[in-house]
């Protein structure tokens, strides 16, 4: 794996395919477990595992499984990955299995971890497969997080359990007000990097044209030589 | 199709990497499952730090000879006798959401020569229960002070939880002295 394809995933993987911000993947966990940031981080890392892991299966079997039993085979590595998990948070992180709860066991049909698995790693090596699972794994984990940070401070006044002030807004503990925050962070996430896209694609712009008028201006001193 | 066409077949093929994944999985779990078993004494001990924190241990476990059981709930597992002199019981409370059950760890200390409730916490609850996050330590506390309160939005589980709490009182009246003289 180069350097630039290495770069290409890793940004896909946070920026430019983000699965929460820009393909809007994962909602189910997304909105149910972000009303902590504690929760976010530990819902975000536990994909990020299972992610990296199960794309490395999947992508050293990817010759291997046929075709048309693709998906049963995806799942049943998915669901291993998932139940090791459960088991390791059972035992070592009580407090953070208690607050998972029945989300953590639907890690195995989360459309992130399922659609990554049918879209890179049953088609790319190894490397490729888990650099793409560490990055999309990160992504999610960066933008639950932000979720969780905003709903933490605004409707229970506190960050990592930490009391801030006494200033609470419930409405942001809630369902409702998980939706709204989700919303207004996609627009503001897809805000941003529209401007981010726009000036990267000027500057590329910019230099191509450069490039070009270098190349006429080499062309004609050329032909002005052989003149 | 000839066995050999069989053998040679897509079909065989696909049967034979489920299985074989499936085999590899179902071992590895098997043996993650004895390396990172949660015992029962563990589980006895988080249920002991998590109402009464990490300061108090498990002193004595006793054996109830028939469970108790009242048409609100039942009590069937070991009452636990702890260094601060508190009992911890494990009561489940019926007619919650569909008909399911909820199981709280009790924690009753002696208070003027009777025992009373001091803290409840959650231990299980039947996957019926789908309101559970409503139940934090401060709305349990409401449960134990008013016999008839209930959570907003959750009056089945609410339900559930008002009758363990009234099966842990009812055996905290009938049964405790005796098993306290006997311990």
């Amino acid at each position: 794996m180069t350097k630039e394809r290495f770069k290409n995933i890793a940004l896909d993987g946070l920026l430019k395919n983000n699965p929460t911000f820009r393909l809007v993947l994962g909602t189910c966990p997304t909105l149910a477990i972000s009303s902590s940031l504690f929760n976010s981080l530990g819902m975000g890392l536990s994909v990020t595992v299972i992610l990296i892991f199960s794309n490395i299966i999947i992508s050293c079997l990817r010759k291997v499984i046929p075709n048309q039993v693709r998906i049963p085979a995806f799942i049943l590595i998915i669901a291993t990955f998932v139940t090791i998990i459960r088991m390791f948070l059972e035992k070592y992180v009580p407090d953070l299995y208690t607050s998972l709860g029945v989300f953590l066991p639907l890690i195995v049909v989360n459309c992130i971890i399922l659609g990554r698995a049918e879209s890179f790693a049953s088609k790319n090596p190894v490397l490729d497969s888990a650099a793409d699972g560490l990055f999309t794994g990160l992504g999610f984990t960066l933008a639950i997080s932000l979720i969780g940070i905003v709903r933490e401070i605004l409707g229970a006044g506190s960050i990592l359990g930490f009391k801030l002030w006494d200033f609470q807004i419930g409405f942001f503990s809630s369902s409702a007000g998980a939706f709204v925050v989700y919303g207004l962070m996609i627009a503001i996430f897809n805000s941003l990097y529209s401007k981010f896209e726009l000036n990267r694609n000027r500057k590329n712009f910019k230099q191509q044209m450069v490039a070009q008028l270098d190349n006429e201006d080499a062309a004609t001193a050329d032909a002005v030589k052989e003149a | 199709m000839t066995c050999k066409q069989f053998f040679k077949s897509t079909t065989f093929k696909c049967i034979a990497v489920l299985v074989c994944i499936a085999l590899v999985s179902g071992g590895l779990l098997a043996i993650l499952n004895d390396l990172w078993k949660v015992t029962d004494e563990e589980r006895i001990n988080r249920a002991i730090a998590s109402v009464c924190g990490k300061d108090v241990q498990l002193k004595e476990t006793i054996a109830l000879e028939e469970s108790y059981s009242v048409d609100s709930g039942i009590i069937e597992k070991d009452i636990y006798y702890l260094s601060n002199g508190a009992y911890l019981l494990t009561v489940t409370g019926n007619n919650g959401y569909h008909s399911g059950t909820i199981e709280l760890y009790v924690l009753a200390k002696l208070v003027d020569e009777e025992y009373k409730i001091d803290t409840v916490s959650i231990s299980s609850y039947a996957s019926s229960q789908t309101l559970m996050s409503k139940f934090n330590s401060a709305s349990l506390e409401k449960f134990v002070s008013n016999p008839s309160y209930i959570e907003g939005g959750a009056t089945y589980s609410s339900n559930a939880v008002r009758n363990a709490i009234k099966t842990a009182n009812s055996f905290l009246e009938e049964k405790m002295p005796s098993l306290a003289k006997e311990a």
